[in-house]
């Protein structure tokens, strides 16, 4: 069995045009096989039949013979009977030689016998069942050759009748041996012609699959060079017939064409994207699921790297994450970053610190994308960083200033207050300087003037509060205290714009972060709620924990479903509203629908509250109002008294 | 002399008297068209037929007749022909000779000369392998004897067993007729038979031409001599036919044709016998035909 298993590999293994050509031969010698097989099969019926019909017409002639000579029991005329028929019969009949003929009485007695020293006169065999079955012959009957003639044959065993009246059998013994070894010959050449048919088709066999492979051999070179990679190399494959294979030879040097071709485009296009990607002026760098570095782009020299010591290290050794992202979210490792939180990053923008192997950190506004497109190397994270050192330098200075202009617009304000005041200190103290002053009006005089001090005390403590350096800091911060002292400073621009403020929601609303950041923005809230209602109006303020936020301002493609515990605060006015065709461009730098104004108020309140990981929406109707929505995360804090809702009217 | 009835008579009778003496002398092609009848029987000659016919067609034409070869297979029917006139010559055995002769007159003409001498023996012959040494021993075998009336194919082993004190129907399980002695060498070598009696001229010619045949038999025992199987003619054929039949045969053997035919059958030549060669054939059929006499007699068993 396992010998068979070798060689049917073997077999197998051989080349295509062997295994034509052994089939081929096969093929030959198994239709010539067969033909022959069923061509004997049908001549030996043939010539069994013949034998038979043979057979029995020489028994029944016989028996005819010698009807007269059984009557006079003519002992050697029957025995002359016999043997002539044995001796004519057996050279007539196409080599079945008669082995004997036999005359038996009714009895069963031998009477006659071709060979008499095989068969005495007189034998009687009782009990054998083939000479019982020859006796009982009503008419010519076939019945086996005995077995002591050790070969093949039949008998036939006619009654010899005289008007009815059985007077003996007549037996013919016939041997096959001769028609069988007749048939055995006629095998035998068929399987010699067969050989040699099969052996003359092994030449055509190998001529025609020569002619059928070597063209699939040339082709089946040309492929090899193709997957090597050589295209240009060689001739295209030649197959002269316009057959199948030559067919295939054409569509094949198509292929091999287009597909040289296309690789060509390829490399192109690759080159191009390589160019692009290098040539950009963008961080572009890839991670794997493990967050080791896969590729970066030639940007990352200017960081002092050599790309090739990049690739494999984890990412978190170039970028920082800000600490907002860092806490929030709940997956992270403090110690070192995975690709969740990458993958945290995914579909959003964030801004990266990148540690240089020489020179100071750089800044980038990273976007991450997830490649996971069945790739065999597992999903793959896209990280594109634009370098923003200068533009965040730019921004604060523009944050700056903007404080500044809003400073000055609180300066503008502070002075107000302060000038009030001093207006009546220094009326007070211009009428104390009077005579005719009574000690009650200087009592009161003095009174008034101490308050003063008191309030322009209090404005320059608030000032000094404002006056703070800008770092960022994320702490625990009561949200409403921040709004009291938004609404001091902006109170002046309420009150002369006969504007009410009514705070409604939550008294504990602490969130976790910048207490100067958040009071910018919600100055810049205020302010510009102020603006809205020049003619007077309501200032609406609803505050209250969530756990969930739909984000996206409205210049967001999607909105995101951020769960966890976050503070909302809505900042509503009943102005005139913002037209549709403003709303998106609210938050972009250097819009403004005021006539003064630097626009930049709305996109720095957006980045501040980003940084904060939380979101400001816009929500207008013309004519009705705008409600600008402040969320941000929440935070632990100590009780606060309970606020009560109402005017609150300076 | 006038040319008167008389002398006419008498010129006629002198015509008719020397054309009768002339006619004896006239050569053969001019005698009468009429066809000799010539009786061959089987059992002699089954193995050599075409040669007696040969030798046949020569007596013919010494004697100057054309000849009609009547074959028959039994001495009877030769026997019949002979005494219906039915046959001119025949070539018989001696038995059927002494029987015709003193049944109607059958009478002798030559006798084949057969190793010098018109004699011949009966062999008993049995196959090669066989264990017999004579013929007691096959007793209760199957015998062959040729024709019921040869002399030495049934007759002579009959008075064998007869002075035994047997006879053929109680000493052999079985015996057949063949017909033919030949047939009898045959039957013997193919173990057809355990025995069987043959003419020794017979056996002797076919151990010459077919010693294969006769190597596969035994002679186990030989008889005395007894007179040759004689050339026999009717009663009443022409006496001058007979003188020539008889001349022809004895000078058969110096013709250069004659000579070679019989040189083929292994005859040395043809003899005229006497009557009184064949007396020990009378003899021994006295003997058997009483002893059945005597059997027949016999109070049957019950």
């Amino acid at each position: 069995m396992r010998i068979a298993q070798r060689l049917l590999q073997r077999l197998l293994g051989l080349s295509l045009g062997a295994k034509l050509a052994c089939t081929f031969v096969l093929l030959i010698y198994g239709v010539a096989m067969a033909l022959a097989l069923v061509a004997l099969h049908h001549l030996r019926a043939d010539m069994e039949e013949e034998l038979i019909r043979g057979t029995t017409l020489i028994a029944e002639n016989t028996a005819r013979l010698a009807t007269d000579l059984i009557l006079r029991e003519d002992i050697w005329e029957l025995y002359k009977l016999s043997r002539d028929t044995a001796q004519r019969e057996a050279s007539v009949r196409h080599g079945h030689p008669v082995l004997y003929v036999m005359i038996l009485s009714a009895s069963g007695e031998v009477l006659a016998h071709s060979r008499p020293a095989l068969m005495p006169v007189g034998t009687r065999r009782l009990g054998d069942p083939v000479w019982e079955r020859a006796l009982g012959a009503s008419a010519a009957t076939v019945l086996p050759l005995d077995g002591a003639w050790r070969q093949r044959g039949i008998e036939v065993a006619a009654p010899i009748l005289l008007d009815g009246r059985k007077l003996g059998i007549l037996r013919v013994g016939v041997t096959q041996e001769a028609m069988e070894e007749h048939l055995r010959q006629m095998k035998l050449d068929a399987v010699l012609l067969s050989t040699l048919l099969a052996l003359g088709g092994i030449s055509l066999a190998l001529v025609i699959s020569r002619r059928m492979t070597r063209p699939l051999q040339r082709l089946m070179v040309r492929a090899e060079e193709l997957s090597r990679g050589q295209f240009g190399s060689g001739p295209p494959a030649v197959a002269w017939e316009k057959d199948e294979i030559g067919r295939l030879a054409d569509t094949f040097n198509e292929m091999a064409r287009r597909l040289g071709a296309t690789l060509e485009e390829m490399r192109e296009a690759r080159e191009y994207l390589r160019s692009l990607l290098e040539g950009a002026d963008d961080y572009i760098c890839t991670a794997d699921m493990a967050g080791r570095l896969t590729y970066v782009n030639r940007k990352f020299e200017e960081l002092g790297y050599i790309r090739a010591d990049l690739i494999g290290r984890n990412f978190c050794e170039i970028l920082a994450l800000p600490d907002l992202v860092r806490d929030g979210c709940r997956h992270a490792c403090r110690d070192r970053m995975s690709c969740e939180t990458l993958f945290h990053l995914v579909g959003r923008t964030e801004d990266v610190e990148l540690r240089g192997a020489t020179g100071p950190a750089r800044l980038a506004v990273v976007s991450v994308t997830a490649l996971a497109d069945g790739r065999p190397e597992g999903p793959m994270v896209l990280m594109i960083g634009k370098d923003i050192t200068e533009r965040r330098h730019l921004e604060e200075q523009l944050r700056r200033s903007e404080r500044l202009a809003a400073l000055g617009v609180l300066a503008g304000g502070v002075a107000h207050e302060i000038r009030n005041p001093l207006a009546g200190i220094r009326l007070g103290l211009e009428a104390l300087e009077g005579n005719g002053v009574s000690d009650t009006e200087r009592r009161d005089i003095l009174a008034r003037v101490t308050g003063d001090v008191h309030r322009l005390n209090a404005v320059v403590t608030r000032m000094l509060g404002l006056a703070r350096t800008p770092a960022p800091q994320r702490v625990p911060t009561d949200l409403w205290r921040l709004v009291d002292r938004a609404l001091f400073f902006v109170g002046h621009h309420l009150r002369s714009r006969r504007i009410t403020v009514h705070r409604h929601g939550e008294a504990r609303l602490w969130v976790l972060g910048d207490p100067d950041q958040i009071q910018q923005v919600l100055l810049n809230l205020l302010l510009n709620a102020a603006e809205a209602m020049p003619d007077g109006g309501a200032l609406r303020l609803v505050g209250r924990r969530v756990d969930s936020w739909s984000g996206g301002a409205v210049d967001s493609s999607e909105p995101i479903h951020i769960r966890g515990d976050w503070v909302e605060l809505a900042v509503g006015d009943t102005g005139p509203g913002i037209r549709p065709e403003d709303l998106p461009q609210l938050f972009t730098p250097f819009f403004t629908t005021k006539d003064r104004g630097t626009g930049l108020g709305l996109f720095i309140c957006r980045r501040i509250v980003a940084e904060h990981n939380g979101a400001l929406t816009v929500e207008s109707t013309p004519g009705a109002g705008t409600t600008v929505t402040l969320v941000l995360p929440a935070a632990e804090g100590a009780d606060a008294p309970a606020v009560e809702a109402g005017h609150d009217a300076a | 002399m006038a040319r008167t009835p008389v002398f006419r008579l008498f010129t006629s009778l002198i015509g008719c008297w020397g054309f009768l003496l002339l006619l004896p002398s006239l050569p053969s092609s001019v005698a009468a068209t009429e066809p000799l009848r010539i009786g061959i029987t089987g059992v002699l000659v089954e193995h050599n037929r075409a040669l007696n016919e040969q030798m046949i067609t020569y007596i013919g034409e010494k004697v100057g007749r054309p000849v009609e070869i009547l074959h028959r297979k039994s001495y009877q029917e030769m026997s019949d022909l002979l005494e219906r006139g039915l046959a001119d010559v025949a070539f018989v055995c001696g038995l059927p000779y002494v029987i015709d002769r003193e049944k109607f007159g059958e009478e002798l003409l030559v006798s084949p000369v057969f190793n010098g001498k018109p004699r011949y023996q009966s062999y008993v012959i049995v196959p090669r392998d066989s264990d017999a040494k004579t013929l007691e021993d096959l007793r209760g075998k199957l015998y062959a004897f040729s024709d019921p009336l040869s002399n030495s194919g049934k007759l002579v082993p009959t008075y064998r067993l007869v002075t035994l004190g047997e006879t053929p129907e109680n000493f052999f399980r079985r015996y057949i007729f063949t017909y033919s002695h030949s047939a009898n060498v045959e039957a013997v070598a193919v173990k057809l038979v355990d025995g069987a009696s043959v003419d020794s001229y017979v056996w002797e010619y076919m151990n010459v031409v077919n010693p294969q045949l006769t190597g596969q038999t035994k002679v186990i025992e030989r008889s005395p001599y007894h007179g040759m199987t004689p050339v026999v003619v009717r009663p009443g054929l022409d006496r001058a036919l007979k003188r020539n039949l008889r001349q022809a045969f004895l000078a058969m053997h110096r013709d250069p044709r004659g000579g070679a035919i019989l040189k083929q059958l292994l005859i040395d030549r043809f003899e005229a016998v006497p009557d009184a060669l064949y007396d020990s054939i009378r003899t021994m059929r006295r003997v058997v035909e009483r002893r059945y006499q005597r059997l027949e007699a016999r109070p049957k068993a019950p």
